[in-house]
């Protein structure tokens, strides 16, 4: 066999790139079984030629030497290009096709990446010319549409196991025809007679001992010959075709002294007819097309040194794997079956001639020329079988029996050997030329070599075998064959111009194929790199198993595309070699955690659990500023303190008089001074519970001075809060005893007698100005109370007359403005209490005399009111067991001290800023 | 819809011009006059109206939370305190009007008392945080920035409240009292006179028919 490491070097057309041969795994694929019929492929595809080291051009497939030129025309060596014969591996053109073998997940033939997208007018011209017919029918996805058929349907026991050598060979489309049918051995015996199918079929063998005989040279020739070859050759003589012998035997390397041929050679492989194919599919005999390519059967050139001895065994060795593609291929017609004129002469010559005519002269120069001196013929016995061939009275069984004689070997007989029955060509025609042999054959064939199984070779150097060489010399090891296996249907669908249907789990759907002229260069440069990293991990990933599942179970030799994306997730290290800023890399590092959720609950799904997404709970603690904590602090002792101690009860800040009553609040408790017994005065509770605190105590200061004053108050308001805030500071008058003692009364104050709490006022602004407009308004209002008595009033629209003045208590501006502008009654004076805060807005509305007349504000106004109009009320403390300051005093220097408070921090801020700007 | 008149909002539209109309000459009409006379029936329509709005706002707060509560929405328990505090104090004001309270209590009305001590304590206190927010802010608006703005803020303050204290030397409430009457009073009246100006604006549109309320539906 010849050394295919050299294809490993070999730069492959880019329409074939991804592959590699495989000669480590072909080594290791078990041999043949002996039960098993062996594979039957053309020639051109089983030859086991050794490829030069040089580039190959795949469009230049013509022979060394002598041969059919591109354009069909016979030349000599000298006219012939450099043999550059690129013969892909079978690896590469079937990618393992039909290979169950493990070959690792989610694997990715890497003959495959492009192949499909692949224009087949970009194919080298051989491939062109196997057909007639177009690219597209070529690529016709019908003819790989049949199904498979079983061997047994092709008459097989078992599926053939492919040589690797095969492998190697067999392209693509063939490899949609995973099974080898009946062939029609009749044509191959015709086809067979074709002597140009030797041509170049030389092979880098190690060349044999060729210190012989002459005999031994002639045994060395005819061991080449494949049994059945020696049928084809020998049976079906053409006459007119004996000449050919000289070119086929030239063409063998007998001679390196090529003596021109006019007449080529008349066998010639079939015209690009890819029906055969299907006739192989059908297990029908393929019809034999008579225009052949010759590329499709050149060989690589010899170097001339080698030439002879190596073609003597190389040459043939292409016949194991080329006749039955002959047979295939060739039409009984076309090669004078049916002739009556060449079945004549065929009955003439005899009825088991070679099939050829040689000239017993010729050949003995040509062995006579023999440039290897070594070579040692007995030309005597060579004359003699010459002659005897020449008469077309040798048959195979003398033919062995001259071996044998040669040898000193027992007669084939003895070895179970069986020649073919003697019969007539007419009858080898129309008849498997298998039909003849006998089983024991193809077990004599097999090789000792490993002793398990024959070889699947035919014929070759097998052959040897038959005339004892191989018995004798050192059993050269055979290559494992691969196992049988089953296409899978994307090979049906390696047609560029139709869509792929793809299918993954119970999703299918077609996708347009690119060309990979069209393919943008990032996508081929992909695709280059993909086909190199399967050429490095080819070796690891035949030791791989196959996917159970998924969509690319069961196909072995493709890329581990799961082992590298696996690798890059785990190896993958951000910024081991990079620099990146530190924004940057923070943004990596909340990426890299945001992946890490979405590969666990990837990973969660995967084993089937229910992924619940975690539900994130980002506390945003504040962090606690010791500057706020201190003010803090600081400001609840100064308000708290002055109600615990009266050291903080200042002379300086001593509380307020009647005296300090500003002209405004005068105001209010001189029109108290006016009021006569029994006056109304119509008081409305405008703030709500936040103000309560603060005008609460102001508002009771002043009903407690109407009260005394014998007027009687009429609480309402504009909401119900305002209501329920009047309630609140009523009950509280109502049974204040201090009020009740400056009254001179020992029961309390009772409503609708000594005040009217009234409902609120609906409308707000509508109903303010309602009072003095409708009478219904008035009366609506004024006469049930909140407890829903009457109150015996008697007001319809509210007038000057009716009330002696109106007290507004409010908290903000719009309480004020309220009162100010919707009543409409400029006659009624009103007086407003509002707090500290609302003080300065409401100036606009004070000492207006169509607003309020006075004011009075905040809590510094009810301690000054109360110090000049109840100054009883300030007397009143709790009953307490401490000894505890006033606490009308306590909160006035609470408020002192809090007004402090805030000066002397916005001193210090001041000053703390100032010291960090000089810092 | 744009460009399209839909027969509500132009019945709303007149509706709402024709009393805007009515209202506005019956206010500026003598109270005597029958225009000033169906002004105030309007009046006194809007005031009903705004009344039964308490109580609408009342169910409304109620079925809200009782579907929260049925439906164990988010929070439901919070509108169990409310509800409950509902129920309770309606109680507690029924006692109150009925005079249903024995014992001790009898006689009492208790209603001004849960009102006092529960919410004006509550809104209270929570009113009185503001003084610590803005004696904090006021820290570190001078801790943080010193322009003359910030000088100005805190001379005005000063001022303000110096002379708001009862201090022996009254040139600081004479201070005070200026700045109460001239910048703070000029202020005052320039946010009213622009208040006003909004409220005849909206008046203006109401009467004119381009008040969005009106012309959407």
């Amino acid at each position: 066999m010849s050394d295919n490491s050299n294809f490993d070097d070999m730069p492959l057309p880019d329409w074939l790139q991804g592959g590699s041969f495989e000669d480590d795994e072909k080594a290791k694929k078990p041999p043949p079984k002996q039960d098993e019929t062996p594979e039957v492929l053309p020639d051109w595809l089983t030859a086991d030629a050794a490829p030069s080291d040089e580039p190959l051009d795949a469009g230049d497939f013509t022979s060394s030497g002598a041969g059919y030129g591109e354009d069909g025309v016979w030349r000599e060596e000298e006219e012939l290009a450099e043999p550059e014969l690129e013969l892909p591996s079978l690896e590469d053109l079937t990618g393992g096709v039909g290979d169950t073998k493990a070959q690792g997940a989610d694997y990715v033939p890497d003959w495959f990446l492009g192949l499909e997208e692949q224009n087949l007018e970009e194919a080298p011209d051989w491939v062109q010319s196997t057909s007639s017919v177009s690219i597209d029918d070529l690529t016709d996805t019908s003819a790989f549409e049949a199904e498979v058929p079983s061997f047994e349907s092709l008459g097989m026991s078992s599926q053939p196991e492919t040589t690797a050598a095969q492998d190697e060979e067999v392209p693509d489309w063939f490899a949609s025809r995973d099974a080898v049918p009946d062939l029609d051995f009749d044509a191959a015996v015709e086809e067979e007679e074709e002597p140009d199918w030797f041509a170049g079929e030389v092979e880098a063998e190690p060349l044999p001992d060729l210190s012989m005989a002459e005999e031994d040279v002639l045994e060395d020739v005819f061991s080449d010959l494949d049994l059945d070859e020696e049928e084809d050759i020998f049976t079906f003589a053409e006459s007119d075709e004996v000449e050919e012998a000289d070119a086929f035997y030239t063409m063998g390397g007998v001679e390196d002294e090529v003596t021109p041929v006019e007449e080529k050679p008349v066998f010639q492989a079939p015209q690009a007819d890819l029906s055969w194919l299907d006739e192989i599919e059908r297990g029908s005999s393929p019809a034999i097309e008579e225009d052949v390519e010759e590329e499709e059967f050149a060989l690589p050139e010899l170097s001339e040194e080698a030439e002879l001895a190596e073609s003597e065994f190389d040459f043939l060795g292409e016949a194991e794997e080329g006749e039955l593609d002959f047979a295939t291929e060739l039409d009984l017609e076309d090669l004078g079956f049916g002739d009556e004129a060449i079945e004549e002469e065929a009955e003439d010559v005899g009825v088991f001639d070679f099939g050829f005519d040689i000239d017993s002269k010729e050949m003995e120069d040509q062995l006579d020329t023999a440039s290897d001196e070594s070579l040692k013929v007995e030309r005597g016995g060579t004359q003699k079988l010459i002659k005897d061939m020449q008469t077309s009275s040798l048959d195979i069984e003398q033919l062995l029996a001259f071996e044998a004689e040669q040898e000193g070997a027992p007669p084939p007989e003895e070895r179970g050997l069986t020649a073919l029955p003697h019969t007539s060509s007419l009858e080898l025609a129309s008849e498997d030329l298998f039909s003849g042999l006998d089983e024991d054959l193809f077990e004599s064939l097999d090789p000792p070599v490993g002793g398990e199984g024959p070889s699947l070779s035919i014929a070759g150097e097998d052959d040897l075998d038959l005339f004892g060489v191989r018995e004798q010399g050192t059993p050269e090891p055979r290559p494992e064959t691969a196992a049988p296996q089953l296409q899978p249907d994307w090979i049906a669908d390696l047609r560029p111009d139709v869509p792929v249907n793809i299918r993954a789990g119970n999703l299918e759907f077609e996708m347009e194929q690119t060309k990979i002229a069209d393919m943008p260069e990032a996508l081929r440069a992909l695709r280059e790199r993909s086909a190199a990293l399967s050429a490095l991990s080819q070796a690891e990933q035949t030791q791989q198993a196959s996917p159970a599942s998924g969509p690319l179970a069961g196909i072995v030799g493709g890329l581990g595309v799961t082992e590298i994306a696996e690798d890059l997730e785990s190896d993958f290290q951000v910024g081991a070699a990079l620099r990146v800023a530190e924004s940057q890399r923070r943004q990596i590092e909340f990426l890299e955690s945001a992946l890490s959720v979405v590969r666990r609950e990837a990973a969660a799904r995967r084993e089937g659990q229910v992924v619940i997404p975690e539900a994130v709970k980002v506390r945003t603690r504040a962090r606690p500023k010791l500057d706020r904590i201190v003010v803090s602090l600081i400001l609840l002792a100064l308000l708290i303190a002055p109600f615990i101690t009266d050291g903080l009860h200042l002379d300086a800040f001593e509380a307020p008089g009647s005296d300090r009553l500003l002209a405004d609040q005068r105001a209010v408790h001189e029109a108290v001074d006016t009021l006569e017994a029994g006056d109304y005065v119509l008081i409305s509770f405008d703030y709500g519970p936040t103000a309560a605190r603060e005008l609460n105590p102001l508002a009771e200061a002043v009903i407690r001075d109407i009260i005394k004053q014998g007027g009687i108050p009429l609480l309402t308001g504009i909401s119900p809060l305002g209501v329920l805030n009047s309630r609140s500071v009523l009950n509280d008058l109502a049974q204040d005893e201090t009020l009740l003692t400056a009254l001179n009364r020992d029961d309390a104050l009772q409503p609708r007698e000594d005040y009217v709490a009234l409902n609120y006022i609906p409308g707000e602004a509508v109903g303010i100005r309602s009072l003095t407009r409708s009478e219904l308004a008035g009366t609506t209002l004024f006469e049930v109370d909140s407890e829903g008595e009457e109150t015996g009033l008697n007001i319809g629209e509210l007038h000057n007359e009716d009330v002696a003045f109106i007290v507004v208590i409010g908290e903000t501006l719009d309480d004020a403005r309220r009162w100010a502008e919707q009543l409409n009654d400029d006659d009624i004076q009103k007086y407003l209490l509002t707090t500290a805060a609302a003080e300065p807005l409401i100036q606009a509305y004070v000492d207006d005399d169509l607003a309020y007349q006075g004011y009075l504000a905040g809590y510094r106004d009810t301690y000054s009111y109360n110090i000049a109009r109840n100054p009883e009320a300030l007397t009143t403390d709790p009953d307490s067991d401490f000894d505890l300051p006033n606490s009308s005093l306590g909160r006035w220097y609470s408020l002192t001290m809090g007004i402090l408070a805030v000066l002397g921090f916005m001193v210090l801020g001041l000053i703390v800023n100032l010291v960090r700007r000089r810092r | 819809m744009r460009g399209g008149l839909h027969l509500g909002s132009a019945l709303a539209t007149a509706l709402a011009i024709v009393t805007a109309a009515l209202v506005i000459v019956g206010l500026l009409s003598a109270e005597s006059t029958e225009v000033a006379a169906g002004s105030d029936i309007v009046l006194q329509i809007v005031s009903i109206t705004i009344a039964l709005a308490v109580l609408v706002g009342i169910w409304n707060l109620i079925s809200v939370h009782v579907g929260r509560l049925i439906r164990t929405r988010k929070g439901w328990i919070y509108s169990l305190i409310t509800l409950l505090s509902a129920v309770a104090v309606t109680a507690v004001y029924v006692m109150d009007e009925t005079a249903s309270w024995t014992g001790e209590l009898e006689g009492e009305k208790l209603s001004p008392r849960v009102f006092e001590a529960v919410q004006v304590s509550i809104e209270s206190a929570l009113a009185g945080l503001i003084v610590f927010f803005l004696t904090y802010a006021i820290y570190r608006l001078l801790y943080k920035r010193f322009t003359w703005t910030s000088i100005l803020f805190m001379v005005a303050v000063a001022i303000v409240l110096l002379g708001w204290l009862p201090l022996e030397d009254d040139s600081l409430v004479d201070l005070r009292e200026w700045l109460m009457t001239v910048p703070v009073l000029a202020g005052s009246r320039g946010l009213l006179i622009g208040i006003g100006l909004g409220t005849v604006i909206v008046g203006i549109r109401a009467l004119t028919g381009y008040d969005r309320a009106l012309r959407e539906p």
